[in-house]
């Protein structure tokens, strides 16, 4: 058997298993580092904050077709087909519709930006998902998770 | 030995592989989530893993050579002297920042993302004073308030410089409960980022150690302070310790543990801290929500308190499985066995959070610095750092994807390092391989388990 002196338990080891793991883990390695800070593309809607807000819809007419679009659809305080995984690539144009049967505000978490929804007036949510990794989005006063965004790439 | 561990991985992998992530757990802090690992790197990591284990089986050497080491090298005069200069600045800080967190748990904003006191407890303190320990030293001896107001009022009472080195008869079973009552507090807790909550939290916590303290003296600060004898125990990793004398001496790193002063419910503190972890990564999963269904809030607590206890316990009972096998092969107590591996599980913990929450020191770390700045909310900007926002590009998700996988691996095979050379002290040569085989097991059963966790995600 070899013998060996202590330091030599965590400096080959340590060595060992990184060379190993770098030869083997190339593949479907996650995204590169996107370039700059989160730019603030997102259009939030109205302020949550100041109590019921006039409800202002922020569809318009003759806006972009977005890359992603995603549909949320809330009844009786459950997401109605279960709360999906919605997956995304870094860059990508995303634009969420929340419906709701009660009033209450779409928080996405990471992009920090607010919706109100209310029972008549569908919240719709666009930014551009420059930031990655897994994001919850929330109906905030009930605490009831809507969907996850996982932006990759 | 039986295959049933085999069987448990396999279904385990199965059921998180097959299922469809449906909900998450929303944690009370931390405003994203890490991307799920790469199935390539998964495997990977898990087969050095395995190769790496059953390799060091027979190249590993056959006499006990950590516990020698420990003595290290001193340190020069100057620097020890320089060390002790700052350790009452440093003592002053951590009281203020303790009073800062407090008074912004009950003055600062009502929101989880703009108080500074979740932020200072679940990221500085659990991620941050933790991996300070495992690099630094015992930071927490420190910075705790706890330890400050004990140290101040042995001055007071003339008990001197004694070192409270002696523990009730319970040792550090109390810290071991009250650190499971944290992980509750994080993971269960329908709230746990409601800064009310964590200062009704620190409010309890203090009352618990500083009552006891004032009933059972200083030694109950040693024994019930939760964080303190968990970060006592990572700090055995790191190269900077305090000899007898208070000198200041460098080991090599994980030397340290094999000295470990071990005592009654050290072993508790340890599969706590990796049942917290583990159950950190389980309540992330998808088969955990198909099993929780839609419960949100106060009807979910039930079953995450349940989710949360059954991990702990699945984890305490791997290794006391291994440690039964262990005692039948070698005709040696259980229970002094289980005392005796013990510190080989530390860098698995220390692993097991590094890979859960490395991320959300490395982002909330942010948010921690920027609001500290403002407390209370008052527009001030202590620190320069009030106009702060979270940069997530700091790090690359690839990034934080290696850092997850090389501190599970390189966690595992400390813990084999540690195990193998503590079997060969204690253990007759023909036996002594035979006897922490099934501790090996063990700890690849708890490696690849994280590792499965990851798969879905941070």
């Amino acid at each position: 058997m070899r013998r060996g002196v202590e330091w030599s338990t965590s400096v080959p080891i340590a060595l060992m298993a990184l060379v190993v793991a770098g030869c083997g883990g190339g593949d479907a390695d996650p995204a590169s580092t996107p370039t700059g800070s989160p730019a603030e593309t997102a259009s939030p809607t109205t302020d949550p904050d100041d109590g019921p807000a006039p409800p202002t819809p922020t569809e318009s007419t003759g806006e972009e077709h977005a890359d992603v679009e995603a549909d949320v659809t809330v009844e009786d305080g459950q997401v109605v087909d279960g709360v999906e995984r919605i997956s995304i690539e870094v860059g990508e144009t995303v634009a969420l519709r929340v419906t709701s049967d009660v009033a209450d505000t779409v928080h996405v978490h990471g992009y920090d930006l607010h919706a109100s929804v209310a029972a008549d007036e569908p919240a719709v949510v666009r930014f551009t998902a420059d930031i990655p990794g897994v994001f919850d989005v929330e109906l905030e006063q009930r605490g009831l998770l809507l969907a996850e965004l996982e932006i990759a790439g | 030995m039986t295959s049933w561990p085999i069987r448990l991985l396999t279904v385990g992998a199965g059921l998180a592989v097959v299922s469809t992530p449906t909900t998450a757990w929303a944690h009370g802090i931390g405003e994203r989530g890490d991307l799920p690992l790469p199935l390539g790197m998964v495997s990977t990591g898990a087969g050095v893993v395995l190769v790496a284990s059953f390799a060091a089986l027979t190249v590993l050497w056959p006499r006990p050579r950590l516990e020698g080491a420990v003595g290290g090298w001193a340190l020069p005069d100057a620097v020890s002297r320089a060390v002790g200069w700052i350790e009452w600045p440093v003592r002053a800080a951590g009281v203020v920042a303790f009073a800062a967190v407090v008074a912004a748990a009950f003055l600062g904003p009502p929101t989880t993302s703009g108080n500074l006191a979740p932020v200072a407890v679940y990221v500085g303190l659990w991620v941050g004073v933790l991996l300070a320990s495992a690099v630094i030293g015992d930071v927490w001896h420190t910075l705790s308030p706890f330890e400050t107001a004990a140290a101040i009022a042995d001055t007071a009472t003339g008990a001197g410089q004694r070192r409270a080195e002696t523990l009730p008869r319970a040792g550090v079973w109390p810290a071991a409960a009250l650190l499971l009552g944290f992980g509750w507090l994080e993971l269960v807790h329908p709230s746990p980022g409601d800064p009310l909550v964590v200062g009704a939290a620190i409010v309890g916590y203090g009352a618990v150690i500083a009552i006891g303290a004032v009933w059972a003296g200083r030694r109950w600060v040693r024994s019930a302070e939760a964080f303190g004898a968990f970060f006592r125990l990572v700090a055995a990793m790191a190269p900077v310790h305090r000899d007898h004398d208070g000198r200041l001496r460098l080991r090599p790193p994980l030397t340290g543990l094999a000295t470990l002063p071990l005592g009654p419910g050290t072993t508790a503190v340890i599969l706590v801290a990796l049942g917290l972890t583990t159950f950190d990564g389980v309540s992330r999963q998808p088969w955990w929500q198909t099993l929780v269904g839609d419960r949100t809030g106060w009807a979910s607590v039930p079953y995450a308190t349940l989710g949360l206890l059954v991990t702990v316990a699945v984890v305490a009972a791997v290794y006391l499985w291994a440690m039964r096998q262990a005692a039948r092969i070698s005709q040696r107590p259980t229970s002094e066995l289980a005392t005796a591996f013990a510190h080989s599980l530390v860098p698995i913990a220390v692993a097991y959070a590094v890979a859960h929450y490395f991320s959300l020191l490395v982002f909330q770390g942010q948010q921690l610095l920027a609001l500290a700045s403002d407390p209370i909310d008052r527009g001030w900007n202590l620190l320069g750092t009030a106009d702060w926002t979270i940069n997530y590009t700091a790090v690359s998700p690839t990034t934080i994807a290696w850092v997850q996988i090389a501190a599970i691996v390189l966690g595992h095979l400390a813990g084999v390092v540690l195990a193998h050379d503590r079997a060969v002290a204690l253990f007759p040569p023909k036996t002594a391989t035979r006897s922490h085989t099934p501790l090996l097991l063990a700890m690849v059963v708890y490696t690849i388990a994280g590792l499965l966790l990851l798969l879905a995600g941070g």
